[in-house]
């Protein structure tokens, strides 16, 4: 017979309290607890959530948690099983080990909507709490509502989930009050962060500012195959462009134009190219064409595996052009690295809400792979 | 008048870590100990972070003649040898294609020429754009020639071009920043008939170290902590600056300085600005620095008659280190065998404002000491009245203690009741490690500084007028000794705390020194 989640709960107590209670034997290292925040994540899927726990305990080697993993099975039979582990990394000065908790849930059937209430249990107070969400998700969700309410910062991922999920948890998030109002992060959106440096570079030196104003022409490729639509890393990057730059969308005859905020239109092409060493859906190279008066340049940033190729041309009027090119090393993919880096962001990110809330309005139109 | 440049409007709201703008960093003494063991292995690190801009580079400037590849390998040999990181092939041949070599010595002009057509082809090469942090990691004689040199070569951008957009020029000054109060005044000047001040940063390494900026955020982001923070509450506060190591290589440097100019006259003071200092307005680096010089104009100014009764002076002699013997300063190599160069001072200071009226700060820093260790520790007054019985004869009072090394973090000693039938009074401590709460990323403190100098961003550096009040106030310490007839430092054995008149200093006020 399985046990209730009263029952889980006390052994989850006993277990955790066990962890720290004994002395190290000889040769043992000694260990310190550490804790910075609450770390609940919790996955559509059991299997899901049993892949993110490799990626959990790599995050808390830098960051000390009590992290709280969850695998949802609502169409499972009712149950709630649950496992407890400290996490341990060498402390800096050599000396020791600091350590983490992590306890790791599957839930199942009628178990799924008690889940906020056992992990609420759970949590350390006086530290903030971090509610990881993978999958899609609406914000009435019974089980995601009040855990998010008692969340300082909410983690979603368009790779696991939708633009739609992203923009529904942005748009009740800014529905909140100020201080109530928990910080929405997106992995996907973390993974765009060195794509937003590099084109940003494309316009730091001063003569090429006004051509940020004059963009005609913006080429997205994404690993995917032809036809499809335009995936949620090539859908945030288009979505922040537009809100720093002022583009606004339209559609002419089926097809998407984009007006700058001087009035002008701009075209957008999505290309594909095949995935290969890189995750499916994930952006290749953007490419960017300015005119402003006598000055024209082209922009581009693609990648190559683990780093990318930024090159900037500039034709001056009547003048020689000009070619920079450099090598860029991009971060880590890997996903405990992103999920760092995530949690080591502001919490609430206006350019991310921003980017959402237009991009989600594109969702009508169509913008496929050629 | 110049209109400031439209911002990228790509950069609004961007919240990854702020790169700085595309630059060159040019190193002049770039066959030193401080480019091997500490800036090269800090760009190195930034460049892992990929915190360096896309347009960079690193030119390295010494008289030796050496190629460019001599110099890469040698510099990779250093970030081996002394980084964190050890180079990762992928990230240090990125890095590598940045770094050339100028040849070049100080006094000629032609090595000025040189720079600037150097600079040139980077620009187009790599698109630094001109602007440039230039590092002085030399001997402090070579600065004067060195500012001269650049201004003469024109390789000094004006202040006003980078608010329009145009390149900037840096420069970076290591310490020693002169040697009393008349020669800081001379390079000072010196450096302002070719930099303007907003252009100068004084590195004060201690500045970088992550403890010394959570000072500021201690103090004035709890809530808890500042009202208790003055002659209400605190008894007194002690400051201690304590290596384990002697003088090392650096012989013929400490017969020049002695620790009162090595460490009080920089760390130290800052330290104790960093403790003392009222809240800024803002945290823009002329707002912390501002209070900053108040507290070294409140300085109690101590008459030559005063010192030797708030002053304590000592040398090491041979003794125990970590189990090991050690020699005696005066055996030290390149040290006079009757050499009067301190090794350890201690000073009682007062910092006669509102705030700290009556509370004295009890300053040390010395060589071959017990231990390593930095740490300010704000001592609170005893208890009014006595309600508990402890059995070891009266109550600790609280202290608060900073650590700033090793072990960095921060501890607050109370009393507790051991549990029990009987009430027994033990002092515990509150103690927050940085180390296992925030893992092992603690940057290297000349990662922050270069990294702060190239965005321009002043506030960890030391201004002006903080240097020349240094100075004003150790002067009369240096002074007063120069009169005394520089009489012999009493010794103290290696591996102690200091000289016993050290423990008198504290004994005649009836408090004594921690044992951090």
């Amino acid at each position: 017979m399985s046990e209730t989640p009263r029952e889980v709960l006390a052994r989850v107590d006993e277990e955790l309290r066990a962890l720290w209670a004994a002395a190290p034997r000889p040769g043992e290292v000694p260990r310190a607890r550490a804790c910075t925040v609450n770390l609940i994540v919790v996955a559509d899927s059991p299997a899901l959530a049993e892949a993110f726990v490799p990626v959990v305990e790599d995050v808390v080697q830098s960051m000390p948690a009590r992290a709280l993993v969850v695998g949802l099975d609502p169409d499972g039979a009712d149950g709630l099983e649950a496992d407890v582990s400290a996490v341990c990394a060498p402390a800096p000065d050599g000396r020791g080990a600091v350590c983490s908790e992590r306890v790791h849930f599957v839930a199942r059937g009628a178990a799924c909507v008690r889940v906020p209430s056992v992990l609420s249990t759970l949590c350390r107070s006086d530290v903030p709490t971090t509610l990881v969400w993978l999958g899609h998700v609406h914000a009435d969700d019974p089980t995601f509502a009040p855990l998010a309410r008692d969340a300082a910062r909410i983690v979603l991922d368009a790779a696991h989930g939708s633009l739609a999920s992203i923009a529904n948890v942005v748009y009740w998030a800014r529905a909140r009050a100020a201080a109530e109002r928990p910080g929405v992060a997106d992995l996907a959106w973390t993974r765009l962060a060195p794509w937003q440096e590099l084109c940003a570079r494309l316009f730091d030196e001063p003569r090429l500012r006004p051509l940020a104003g004059g963009v005609t022409h913006l080429t997205i490729t994404q690993a995917s195959s032809p036809g499809a639509p335009l995936a949620a890393d090539g859908a945030l990057l288009l979505g922040w462009l537009a809100t720093r730059l002022g583009w606004r969308a339209a559609a002419y005859a089926g097809k998407l134009r984009l007006l700058r905020a001087d009035g002008g239109t701009m075209s957008v092409a999505l290309r594909s190219q095949p995935a290969g060493a890189v995750t499916s859906e994930a952006l290749q190279a953007v490419r960017l064409e300015a005119r402003a008066g006598d000055l024209a340049m082209t922009g581009e940033i693609a990648r190559d595996a683990d780093a990318a190729t930024w090159r900037l041309e500039v034709h001056p009027a009547g003048g020689e052009p000009s070619r920079l090119e450099h090598r860029v090393r991009l971060w880590s993919t890997g996903t405990g690295r992103l999920l760092e880096r995530t949690l080591r962001r502001p919490a609430h990110d206006h350019a991310l809400a921003e980017a959402v809330a237009w991009a989600d309005e594109l969702r009508g139109e169509e913008l496929a792979c050629c | 008048m110049t209109q400031p440049l439209a911002p990228n409007p790509l950069r609004r709201g961007l919240v990854e870590d702020r790169t700085s703008d595309a630059c060159t960093v040019v190193i002049f003494g770039a066959s030193g100990d401080l480019t091997r063991r500490k800036l090269l292995p800090a760009l190195y690190n930034l460049a892992w972070q990929r915190l360096l801009p896309g347009g960079f580079a690193v030119v390295g400037v010494a008289r030796r003649d050496k190629s460019d590849d001599v110099f890469r390998e040698e510099m990779r040999s250093a970030v081996a040898a002394f980084s964190h990181r050890k180079p990762d092939d992928a990230v240090w041949s990125d890095f590598a294609r940045g770094l050339t070599y100028v040849r070049g010595a100080a006094s000629e002009s032609s090595t000025y020429d040189a720079l600037r057509a150097h600079l040139d082809r980077l620009a187009a090469e790599r698109g630094t754009r001109h602007s440039t942090l230039i590092y002085l990691a030399v001997p402090p004689a070579e600065f004067g020639p060195i500012v001269e040199g650049l201004r003469a070569a024109g390789l000094v951008d004006p202040p006003g071009r980078e608010r329009a957009g145009g390149p900037w020029t840096r420069v970076v000054f290591e310490k020693p920043f002169g040697h009393d109060l008349a020669s800081a005044r001379r390079l000072n000047d010196a450096v302002a008939s070719a930099f303007d001040e907003s252009q100068v940063f004084r590195i004060d390494h201690y500045l970088g170290k992550e403890t010394v900026q959570n000072l500021l955020v201690f103090r004035f982001a709890n809530s808890l902590f500042e009202p208790v923070w003055g002659r209400a509450h605190v008894d007194h506060v002690q400051i201690t600056v304590a290596e384990d190591i002697g003088v090392e290589s650096r012989g013929r440097f400490y017969e020049q300085t002695g620790v009162t100019r090595d460490i009080v006259e920089n760390h130290l003071m800052q330290l104790l600005c960093l403790t003392a200092m009222e809240p800024p307005i803002s945290l823009a680096a002329d707002a912390v620095r501002d209070e900053k010089v108040k507290v070294l104009r409140s300085l109690r100014k101590m008459e030559r008659s005063e010192v030797p009764r708030n002053v304590v002076r000592g040398q090491y002699a041979r003794g125990l280190v970590r189990g090991e013997d050690v020699a005696a300063y005066r055996e030290e190599p390149d040290v006079a065998g009757d050499s009067r160069v301190e090794t350890y001072v201690a000073m009682r200071c007062f910092v006669d404002n509102w705030r700290w009226s009556g509370v004295p700060f009890y300053v040390r820093a010395g060589k071959r000491m017990a231990r390593r260790v930095t740490e300010i520790a704000v001592v609170f007054h005893d208890l009014p009245h006595a309600l508990f019985h402890a059995q070891d004869g009266g109550i600790a009072p609280n202290v608060l203690a900073v650590r700033v090394q090793p072990d960095e973090g921060i501890a607050l000693r109370f009393t507790s009741k051991e549990p029990g039938q009987q009430t027994i009074l033990r002092d515990v401590a509150m103690d927050f490690r940085y180390g296992a709460t925030f893992g092992s990323n603690t940057p290297e403190a000349y990662e922050r500084l270069l990294l702060d100098a190239m965005r321009g961003e002043a506030t960890l550096f030391t201004r002006r007028d903080e240097v020349e009040e240094q100075w004003a106030y150790i002067d009369r310490v240096l002074e007063a000794w120069v009169a005394d007839g520089m009489t012999p430092p009493p010794t103290y054995a290696a591996g102690s705390w200091g000289p016993e008149a050290a423990d008198d200093l504290l004994a005649r006020d009836g408090r004594r020194w921690r044992r951090p």
